[in-house]
């Protein structure tokens, strides 16, 4: 059987609101995706809907308005004919990033010639932990079910990350968020969203500017000894990525310009008490699998769940030289971090920040709850 | 005639017209507010529906019957009001203005009603039209408007007295106490209020008191709220006051103690340096940082304050009867006593003289001070209390001239209230002589049933009463804590006689209530601990189980029991009103599972009947919640020991069972029990045992980790993480629990007695009880 190589013809997303009283609030999850998607396939009118063999949607908490199988209705509700199925997968943060791993290897063995990826996360409507958690005792005595915040707080103790380092870090991401706005850089990435009784959300809604003496006067958010506050934690938040590919041949056939390629995906386990560490052996995988070492990397964009937690992977992968090559247009500190969401919105903003930058190769990458890792590497179209 | 208006309209939105619409909104009447423009009374909507403190809604939701308008839209929304209330600021040309604007679209035959506190209400109407007129009263709410019982109805000369009748039916069905009075400066309250305020500042000057220790006196030894005159007064402001008073001196020629309402020269320069209480942080008191100072008058500076030292005040404060306490404070020739013989005098003399004047009869004016001023017992209901003799010697002291009805009641030999042969209350009334004061056919008359004789058998803790018709009431009633009515043994040997009587056929159905300050405000504590001490552990479990299979008894009685929770209905008290099968609720409810503040757990059923009723929940399409969501729910609500604001917000949290009824008049949810109780008895069908699905190990586990989340971030004190985890598995139903086998009542009693003994015995739980016992307030370890 002949693999076929993969292309992402294009994505968008909307913008991540605030989980507290913020604007998408008034929508379900599923309208959400669903503007998103129309969006997305509205600007691709060469790319018919009779030849997706399924939409894959991740999200983190697959249940109430996220669950009863939500891609599946994502598809109907956006007017794919019956005959395309839908797949919901959960991966915790890396959700979407499998959803987007899902069709990439489905359709390089020749199975369906175009493929949706979906990412959403309502975090206001479905909490973080979901509605029904239940728990099992062995797993819970080996601390299986650690706080994401409080694997934050393991690395930043073992690896000495200081919570000065880990809020220059977070200003950082801010300042670079909002320096991304003031030059129009989402514009095609962020799809504005309508709002029910009139009115739109076009705007992320957490990037500001830096308040060092605030962040300083923050209060440790997961223990009381700790340094990982509000401030270096990614916000819980409100949003929808999507993604949309095709095997190369039928982009050529249908005449559709690709805006990247992927060249390799990796998925690896880590400590799940260290669960941030996941992006370092992932990568590792990935870089092998595409030939390619961080040197020829122009693009990382690193999930920042903690800033502690990047911080962390930095140092363990040996990342320092490529410091600058890291979320040059912000991180989820500063965009905000539905979970489902993030997978798909960080491919995205990879390809916003290949095209702005002209680089040539991306490397997406994200932890994991559990204790995961998750990597997508690509080659932007014609570089 | 009944009067029920569909929609009323509101004109002006400031705090008293908003807490008016709030009024109507929870009595389920929709309303129009009308402001300057739309938006502006838009937005004292959106401010009424997300207060916080002191909500005037009973629930958000109910902000949703108030339409926010403007005044341009009169000519299209006037019309769809029955009744209009116009409550703009008042300034006398404002509001002839604004009534100009009402009379030109107003329908016909709608009622038109001016709030005001002081001006002339023939003054405010002169000019309308004679519909108008003849549609139209004065009220004058206290603010708070849901908080403060009384609303004093004012006709103009043109009002028709059916419609002030039917007017005032429609705000005691609101929850309002009313009284009529005439249309004569500040009507009733204010008036005599005013003039006893102004008394106690002259009295305290006189005999040399501090601030601190005439508040002292004049606060519940006297009968009067804790607020006593000179935190009422910082409360009130002391512009509002002067104002008042300015209001009777110039207004009220004629009035023979006028000299003493010339406004006092410090209230003035108070008022003239803007110290004019809580509004401008300074008063009388003055708070500084977490410290309370005192002005002092001399100096007019603040100093440190001075714990007041009254033997009398101390002795007198121990009586729990009113009367006695009353009769301890006039008894001897000290200072205080002579201050509380000259105060009682005084305001008894200025009361008796306004009968005829500012109201009908001495029985409105009492009614009046006790509703508006929170008093136990009116001013002249205290000179009845302590002896017209004795009372018109301190009057004759005070060189003031002895009003005409306590001459007639002396030279009559009567005293001025009294029982008639039915055992109605009655009030002298020359010269028809004592009047009684009708049956309100809404109202159960407990004192009345008592002087009956209708008591079956009482203890120092509660009574079991013949409420006729087969019915008989458990009535908590504490002896020593009237107010709060503790849960113990005693209320438990009254429950339990109760339901001994009905098995034995001499009643046919129990109703828990009473009309005391609050239902029950939780279990006895010192008991508790006293029985802790003494290492008698076995007892406290037997209480506990006792509370328990007494609860158990009543829900799945084979007769109707009914509870009529109001006010405070905390812990025990809660879980006394859910260990009946409806209950028929005070909108003023204050209903918690608050053990966690003495570091306990509910163990009288209380986690048992919040799972039972959050279980019975169902979703849109008709399905449980699932065994964790209900267990979280409940977890939620006695991990943090919520406390209702009202009724419907009970109801909305869970704590009441959706078919339970709300009444908004607190005075009549015991007969409305009652009826409910008799009702039922018709096709009676018990409630058989209900089961509940929950999670067990998983859902436990799942607890636990979000506790030590908690515990580790600082967000819960060590002691409560301990309490947290034994109320995880309580509400898991323990780790045997398996949510496809639902887990029986029995075995979530079972669980909260360990959870309860547990931690009953635990040093930091001795730590919580005693904190609250020593400071009334929760301590956090």
């Amino acid at each position: 059987m002949q693999v076929r190589e993969i292309a992402i013809v294009d994505a968008c997303r909307s913008p991540i609101a605030k989980s507290k009283k913020g604007a998408l609030n008034a929508l379900t999850p599923l309208e959400l995706s669903a503007q998103v998607v129309n969006a997305l396939m509205e600007r691709n009118p060469k790319v018919p809907k009779d030849r997706f063999e399924m939409v894959v949607a991740g999200t983190a908490y697959p249940e109430a308005e996220q669950g009863l199988n939500v891609a599946r209705l994502i598809g109907l509700k956006t007017g794919f004919p019956v005959s395309v199925a839908g797949v919901t997968v959960n991966q915790f943060c890396a959700s979407s990033q499998q959803a987007v791993m899902i069709l990439h290897d489905a359709m390089a063995l020749g199975k369906g010639d175009a493929g949706l990826a979906v990412g959403l996360e309502h975090m206001a409507r479905v909490p973080q932990g979901g509605f029904n958690p239940s728990l099992d005792r062995e797993l819970h005595e080996r601390n299986v079910y650690i706080g994401m915040g409080d694997t934050a707080e393991v690395l930043a103790t073992e690896l000495k990350i200081s919570r000065d380092d880990q809020e220059a870090f977070a200003m950082r991401s801010h300042e670079k968020a909002l320096q991304a706005w003031s030059e129009g850089a989402f514009a095609k990435e962020v799809v504005p969203i309508a709002l029910p009784g009139g009115g739109t959300c076009a705007q992320d809604e957490f990037p500001r500017a830096p308040d060092a003496a605030k962040l300083r006067s923050l209060k440790p958010a997961f223990r009381t000894d700790g340094t990982v506050t509000a401030g270096t934690s990614s916000p819980l938040s409100v949003g929808v990525a999507a993604v949309l590919l095709m095997p190369v041949e039928v982009a050529q056939e249908l005449g559709v310009t690709p805006r990247a390629t992927i060249l390799s995906t990796a998925v690896a386990g880590v400590d799940y008490e260290r669960m941030g560490l996941g992006p370092v052996p992932a990568s590792e995988k990935a870089l092998a699998r595409a030939g390619l070492t961080l040197d020829d990397i122009d693009v990382i964009e690193l999930n920042e769940a903690f800033a502690a937690q990047a911080l962390a992977v930095i140092q363990k992968g040996g990342w320092e030289a490529h410091v600058d090559k890291i979320n040059p247009l912000g991180g989820a500190l500063a965009l905000g971090h539905p979970l489902g969401m993030s997978g798909a919105r960080i491919i995205g903003t990879a390809l916003t920040a290949l095209e702005r930058g002209g680089g040539k190769h991306a490397l997406v990458t994200m932890c994991v709850g559990g204790g995961q890792g998750a990597t997508t590497i690509l080659k932007r179209w014609g570089a | 005639m009944e009067f029920l208006p569909k929609r009323v309209g509101v004109v002006g939105g400031g705090i008293m017209g908003t807490g008016i619409a709030a009024l109507f909104a929870n009595l389920g009447i929709d309303s129009t507010l009308f402001d300057l423009d739309a938006a502006t009374a838009a937005k004292s909507i959106e401010a009424l529906k997300n207060a916080t403190k002191l909500p005037q809604l009973t629930s958000r939701r109910n902000a949703k019957r108030i339409t926010p308008a403007s005044t341009t839209d009169y000519p299209t929304l006037l019309p769809a009001c029955d009744a209009i209330v116009e409550v703009v600021p008042e300034i006398l040309s404002l509001k002839k203005k604004v009534l100009a604007g009402i009379d030109a679209h107003r329908r016909p035959g709608s009622i038109v009603s001016t709030n005001t506190s002081g001006l002339s209400v023939n003054a405010i109407v002169a000019d309308c039209s004679d519909d108008l007129k003849r549609h139209f009263l004065g009220t004058h709410y206290f603010h708070p408007v849901r908080y403060m019982p009384l609303v004093e109805l004012i006709p103009c000369a043109e009002t028709q007295p059916e419609l002030l009748e039917a007017y005032g039916a429609l705000l005691r069905r609101a929850g309002k106490q009313v009284v009529i009075g005439r249309d004569t400066p500040n009507f009733i309250a204010n008036r005599v209020g005013i003039y006893a305020m102004l008394k106690v500042m002259a009295l305290t000057a006189k005999h040399g008191f501090t601030f601190e220790e005439a508040d002292a006196i004049t606060g519940p030894p006297m009968l009067t709220p804790k607020t006593a005159t000179y935190r009422l007064a910082d409360m009130v402001g002391l512009d509002t006051l002067l104002h008042a008073t300015a209001n009777s001196y110039e207004n009220c020629p004629d009035d023979l103690q006028r000299d003493e309402l010339q406004p006092p020269a410090l209230l003035t320069r108070m008022v003239e340096a803007k110290r004019l209480g809580l509004k401008t942080g300074a008063g009388f008191y003055k708070k500084d940082g977490k410290q309370i100072l005192t002005l002092d008058p001399e100096s007019f500076d603040y100093r440190a304050q001075i714990k007041p030292d009254l033997e009398r005040v101390r002795k007198a404060g121990k009586l729990s009867d009113p009367k006695q306490r009353l009769a301890a404070m006039h008894e001897g020739d000290d200072r205080v006593a002579a201050f509380a013989q000259e105060l009682t005098a005084a305001v008894g003399a200025y009361a008796l003289h306004r009968v005829g004047e500012v109201a009908a009869d001495l029985k409105t004016i009492d009614d009046a001070m006790c509703w508006g001023f929170g008093r136990t017992l009116g001013p002249i209901a205290c000179v009845d209390a302590l002896g017209l003799e004795r009372v018109a010697g301190w009057i004759d002291r005070a060189e003031i001239p002895r009003p005409a009805l306590l001459e007639q009641a002396l030279a009559k030999g009567t005293t001025l209230y009294g029982y008639d042969d039915a055992q109605r209350v009655t009030y002298f009334s020359p010269p028809a002589g004592h009047v009684s004061v009708p049956d309100d056919p809404a109202v159960l008359d407990l004192p009345r049933l008592h002087r009956l004789g209708k008591a079956v058998s009482e203890n120092a803790s509660a009574k079991l009463v013949d409420l006729g018709d087969g019915v008989v009431l458990l009535q908590p009633a504490s002896a020593y804590v009237p107010a709060l009515n503790p849960i113990d043994d005693g209320v438990l040997d009254q429950l339990e006689a109760a339901h001994e009587h009905i098995a034995q056929g001499r009643f046919r159905a129990l109703v828990i209530g009473n009309q005391a300050d609050n239902f029950c405000a939780g279990a006895n504590l010192k008991a508790v601990v006293d029985l802790a001490a003494a290492g008698k552990l076995g007892a406290i479990e037997a209480l506990a189980k006792r509370l328990q299979d007494l609860g158990l008894r009543g829900l799945h009685a084979d007769y109707p029991v009914v509870a009529a929770p109001h006010g405070l209905t905390l812990g025990g008290g809660l879980e006394l009103a859910l260990g009946a099968q409806l209950r028929v609720a005070a909108s003023e409810l204050y209903a918690g599972l608050v053990e966690v503040g003495v570091g306990l757990v509910p163990a009288g059923g209380g986690c048992l009947r919040l799972l039972q009723l959050q279980s019975a929940k169902r979703n849109l399409r008709g399905r449980p919640l699932g065994p964790m969501q209900n267990a979280l729910a409940v977890f939620q609500k006695i991990a943090y020991g919520t406390v209702s604001s009202s009724a419907a917000d009970a109801q909305e949290q869970g704590m009441l069972a959706p078919e339970d009824r709300i009444v908004a008049r607190g005075d009549a949810v015991l007969k409305a029990a009652k009826d409910a109780a008799l009702e039922r008895l018709e096709g009676f069908t018990p409630i058989p045992p209900t089961p509940v699905a929950l999670p067990g190990e998983g859902g436990y586990l799942s607890m636990l980790s979000e506790v030590d989340a908690l515990l580790r971030r600082g967000a819960i004190p060590p002691h409560g993480a301990t309490i947290a985890r034994v109320q995880a598995r309580i509400l898991s139903g323990g780790p045997d629990a398996n949510p496809t086998e639902p887990t029986s009542e029995e075995r979530i009693l079972e669980l909260e007695r360990e959870g309860f003994m547990e931690l009953v015995q635990h040093p930091k739980t001795h730590e919580r009880i005693a904190h609250m016992l020593k400071t009334g307030k929760p301590l956090f370890n």
